[in-house]
């Protein structure tokens, strides 16, 4: 797998909202945090987060608060509300199902004796 | 890199703005509702946020080893340009629409102000169309929908004594004395009921100086009605002062508090005399409490003193009886009340109940006209959006390849329509400012030219419901009349537009929509200048019509008797002041009547006319008048004699007809030496308020003589059987005397007043206000008139401005575009003449086919006209009128746009491209 994986369409609500989880994170911190949890394997597109974390907040799956950052300045930290904790558990739940389905699928090997 | 104390200073500005901006946009409202209210700074708390995460990345690149410039550069390049931020910010948001559509209105603003006389053109068509509109709902909504201020206005009613169908005049108030209304406000079918007295009075110190008008009602006046006073207090049940001796007070109303105290509230706590008596002013009433005749001043009801001492009623029904059920309920009290005093009921009478709306609405010739009024109303609303489609229909044209670019640029056709349609919208927006503050004066006219059509409480008010109706009207019109120019300009043919651009020889557009919508315009605009031509005949037929009596130059004297007198003494007191009234300075000559005001003539009474079948307890028109009478109103004797002066002293039984009498009831038989009898007159039991002569021995009068017809029964009524009685046989309570005067009456007003003033004493003495030929000019049928005239006559005006406008502006757009062929034409060799008929001739034939659709549909309304607005004229050269004066204006709006296209200098014109 390569260093920058294209990232699947509807995922990178996920992402940001498993980084938000566990705990109060501004913007550049969630971007640093996903790297984090990917191990540095995955980059993601900066150009893309911002509008992300907009619609979630606007969705109400997360709560943007002005807070202060760890070097005293004001940035707007993102809290996961009990919506977007909710979402997270469901958006979870249907990736591992679909992961274990098409890990399924892919893993399958021809019957014995089949049709050439 | 931002610097640091900058970014703070900012930043503290902004947290003040934030920190009063949540103020009033609580934390829980969404985002966007946030966003939408603080676009500037939502925009700003997102660029905040963006710029720290540039600085914290650049940190970290610095960290790594870069440069801090190329750390910034490499941070900022990493999220992307920062106007994309602020639209994919607004985008996750769903403020997008909602940006567009801002867009597109500042866009049309833009494209208005570059156009300012096609802006002030259409803002002013529809300003005028909504205008009149708003008015004429505003107008509805004042008068019919929420006319009456008093609580449960619904169940309130007034009663009417009918007699069976056939008698003349169809119904009267009912009206009650004190003991039968403490009866009456008990009757099962009510909650409660109101009386009221009404009396003229006269105010200061010298009585007769000023006459004012006051209503007397009784002490459960406050809860009845429960309207609070603008100032002070209303009357009060202890006002009323049953039993003890009452307190001196009075309530003024509105208009006479503006009218005497300069609307100032200190009015409240002065004194006022009437007689010799101070009365307290205890409070104002607002300017819709107007019960009782629409007084000049309220007094509890133990202060009416009147001679005349009945009330008239209004009964508030207890919820969920019906007007008729209570009517036939309380027939039987009545039945009772009319068997103790038979004169004052006909025989077989009905009660008829009405709620205030009905029997304003079921009697007024406003409400009926309404129809009509509402279909010009809703023509005018139709020319106006015409007119804006088609101005939007040329610039359409213009902006032709303005859309073709954008189309051809990529943007989709439901863009265009939007962009259109706001811009439409926006136009009928701003037409609809206009209109609403036109539609101020407009409103105000109708109550203006014809405040007796309309109850008096009805007061223009802007409100809810008449703002809302105007909005919705200016969409309504945005959407009519953008509607087909959008769907028309948003499908350019792109390559041809794109192409025909440099040369406009041969016209790339269609004409033919702007022709017919043209034509529609002027179709309406000739039935309504049709309209208009009947309402206005018909008024010029009122103002000619043949009275039958003459009410120029006459004074109206009213003369009451302030305690019951012996017949001998009523006549000397009438026959003296009729004496002091001839003698004043300015009069010709004296009548005296027992008071019905012409063109309403006499009082219902029940007649026979003996040996004669036809004329057998019928009820009509009686009045008892002075020889001088006929003299004076100059009304024609056509034969036999009228009574003499002596007869009138002696009180002798003798009356005269008129010829409607004649033909009704005797057309073969001479009538003269007749004798008419009345049946419900017993001359051992007078009935109230009357004294009967020494020579009415028996109940009958004998005819001697028939005079001519006069105006009896309202103007738009034919004259009804008049019987007028010999008023020296059995005088009232007093009389009124109409004056002829040599000058205006106005002016006579001061010395007849003088001369009355040996009659102060012990008498009531009225100069009424307003001259015979006022008082017929503020009649129903007459205001009515003038108020359709008007305002069919100011549609019709505006018809014809929009519709000059709207067919000038589109000749001279079509010769506009067609600039360039002409200046080869003239090139060529073509004359100026060939090149004017060019331009006339298509424009002659729409005007004629669209004048022969109006004519078509004039003819169409011609019946609704005649149903609604009776007494408009039908005459049909009035078509023909309108239609050449139509003709005339438009061939006006054609020719300059023509005579200026065949003056093209072809030089010019072919330059010009």
């Amino acid at each position: 797998m390569g260093k920058n994986p294209d990232l699947l369409y509807g995922t990178m609500n996920m992402l940001i909202l498993k980084a938000v989880s566990l705990g109060p994170l501004h913007g550049y911190a969630v971007l640093l945090r996903i790297q984090q949890l990917a191990a540095g394997r995955l980059e993601i597109q900066q150009g893309t987060l911002y509008p992300a974390l907009y619609r979630l907040e606007h969705q109400g799956l997360l709560k943007g608060k002005w807070g202060e950052s760890e070097n005293k300045r004001r940035a707007r930290f993102y809290a996961l509300t009990a919506a977007g904790r909710r979402e997270l558990a469901a958006e979870q739940a249907k990736w591992e199902g679909m992961a274990e389905l098409i890990a399924g699928i892919l893993s399958a090997r021809a019957p014995e004796g089949g049709a050439a | 890199m931002m610097p640091r104390l900058y970014a703070q200073a900012r930043s503290r500005t902004r947290s003040w703005v934030r920190s009063w901006s949540r103020s009033w946009a609580p934390s829980w409202a969404p985002s966007w509702v946030r966003a939408l209210l603080h676009h500037r700074q939502s925009a700003e708390d997102a660029a905040e946020e963006l710029r720290f995460h540039i600085d914290a990345y650049a940190a970290d690149l610095i960290a790594a080893g870069a440069s801090p410039k190329e750390a910034h550069r490499r941070a900022a390049a990493a999220l992307g340009h920062p106007a994309n931020h602020g639209e994919r910010y607004r985008e996750a948001l769903a403020l997008r629409l909602w940006d567009e559509v801002w867009g597109d209105v500042r866009y049309g603003l833009r494209g208005l102000r570059r156009n300012p006389g096609f802006a002030a053109i259409a803002i002013l068509s529809l300003g005028l169309a909504i205008g009149t509109a708003t008015a004429m709902f505003s107008v509805i909504y004042a008068a019919v929908l929420d006319a009456f201020p008093y609580a449960n206005a619904d169940r309130i009613v007034n009663l009417m004594v009918e007699p069976p169908a056939g008698s003349a005049p169809a119904g009267s108030p009912v009206t009650l004395s004190e003991t039968q209304y403490k009866l009456f406000r008990h009757a099962p079918p009510f909650e409660d009921a109101l009386g009221i007295g009404i009396m003229s009075i006269g105010l200061g110190r010298e009585t007769g100086s000023q006459t004012i008008q006051a209503a007397f009602l009784t002490p459960n006046a406050a809860g009845f009605l429960q309207v609070p006073a603008r100032y002070g207090r209303g009357l009060v049940p202890s006002d009323g002062g049953m039993g003890a001796p009452p307190p001196n007070v009075v309530v003024l109303s509105y208009k006479y508090w503006r009218s005497q105290y300069g609307a100032d509230p200190a009015a409240v706590s002065r004194k006022v005399h009437i007689g010799d008596t101070a009365y307290t002013i205890v409070g104002v009433m607002p300017p819709r409490f107007t019960i009782g005749s629409n007084p000049d001043v309220y007094m509890p009801f133990s202060q009416f003193s009147s001679p005349h001492s009945h009330m008239r009623v209004l009964a508030k029904l207890k919820p969920g009886v019906t007007p008729a059920q209570a009517a036939a309920a309380i027939l039987p009290m009545m039945r009772v009340f009319a068997r103790d005093d038979p004169a004052a009921f006909p025989d077989h009478f009905h009660i008829r109940m009405q709620t205030l709306r009905e029997s304003y609405t079921s009697t007024s010739q406003f409400v009926r006209s309404l129809p009509m009024l509402l279909l010009s109303v809703g023509m005018l609303l139709l020319i106006g959006c015409v007119n804006c489609s088609v101005l939007m229909l040329a610039r359409g044209t213009v902006r032709q390849s303005e859309f073709a670019l954008r189309a051809a640029v990529g943007a989709a056709r439901a863009r265009i329509v939007r962009q259109l349609l706001v811009e439409s919208l926006t136009l009928s927006l701003l037409g609809s400012a206009l209109g609403i503050a036109l539609s101020y004066i407009f409103a105000r006219l109708p109550l203006q030219l014809a405040h007796s059509l309309f109850p008096s409480e009805t007061v223009i008010r802007t409100n809810l419901p008449v703002l809302g109706a105007a909005v919705s009207i200016a969409m309504l019109t945005g959407l009519l009349f953008g509607f087909y120019p959008a769907l028309r300009a948003s499908r350019p043919h792109i390559a041809q537009v794109l192409q025909a651009r440099n040369r406009r020889t041969a016209s790339v557009t269609n004409h033919k929509p702007l022709r017919i919508l043209i034509g529609m315009q002027i179709a309406l605009t000739l039935v309504l200048l049709t309209v208009a031509g009947a309402t206005a005949t018909g008024f010029l037929n009122i103002v000619r019509l043949h009275l039958g009596f003459n009410p120029k130059n006459i004074a109206i004297v009213n003369v009451a008797f302030g305690l019951p007198a012996p017949w001998a003494k009523r006549i000397a007191t009438l026959d003296a002041a009729q004496a002091a009234l001839a003698a004043a300075p300015g009069a010709v000559s004296v009548a005296l009547s027992g008071g019905a005001m012409p063109p309403n003539g006499g009082f219902p009474a029940t007649v026979q006319l003996v040996g004669n079948s036809v004329l057998n307890g019928v009820q009509i028109h009686e009045l008892d008048v002075s020889p001088g009478y006929f003299q004076t109103l100059q009304i024609p004797l056509l034969a036999g004699r009228i009574w003499t002066v002596s007869d009138a002293h002696q009180g002798i039984p003798l009356a005269v007809v008129n010829q409607a009498f004649v033909q009704r009831f005797s057309p073969n038989q001479s009538i003269l030496g007749r004798l008419v009898r009345l049946p419900k007159v017993n001359l051992r039991k007078p009935s109230e308020g009357v004294a009967y002569s020494p020579a009415f021995t028996a109940p009958q009068f004998a005819i001697t003589g028939v005079v001519a017809d006069s105006v009896n029964d309202g103007l738009d009524h034919p004259v009804q059987p008049e019987l007028y009685l010999n008023e020296g046989a059995m005088p009232g309570t007093g009389g009124w005397f109409f004056v002829r005067t040599r000058l205006d009456p106005q002016q006579s007003m001061r010395t007849l007043r003088h001369a009355l003033a040996p009659f102060y004493q012990g008498n009531y003495v009225v100069v009424l206000p307003d001259s015979l030929q006022q008082i017929l000019e503020s009649e129903p049928a007459w205001q009515q008139q003038r108020l359709v005239a008007a305002l069919f006559g100011i549609y019709a005006a505006i018809a014809l401005v929009l519709a000059l406008v709207g067919l000038y502006s589109v000749v001279e757009y079509i010769s506009l575009q067609r600039r360039s062929e002409f200046g080869i034409r003239i090139a060529l060799g073509a004359g100026r003449g060939h090149i004017l008929w060019l331009v006339l001739r298509g424009n002659l034939l729409l005007i004629a086919c669209a004048a022969a659709v109006g004519l078509l549909l004039s003819l169409l309304v011609r019946q609704g006209v005649g149903r609604w607005l009776a007494g408009s004229s039908q005459n049909p050269s009035i078509l023909v009128a309108a239609a050449a004066l139509l003709a005339l204006v438009a061939m006006a709006a054609c020719i300059f746009p023509a005579y200026r296209a065949s003056h093209v200098n072809p030089n010019e014109a072919l330059r010009a491209e």
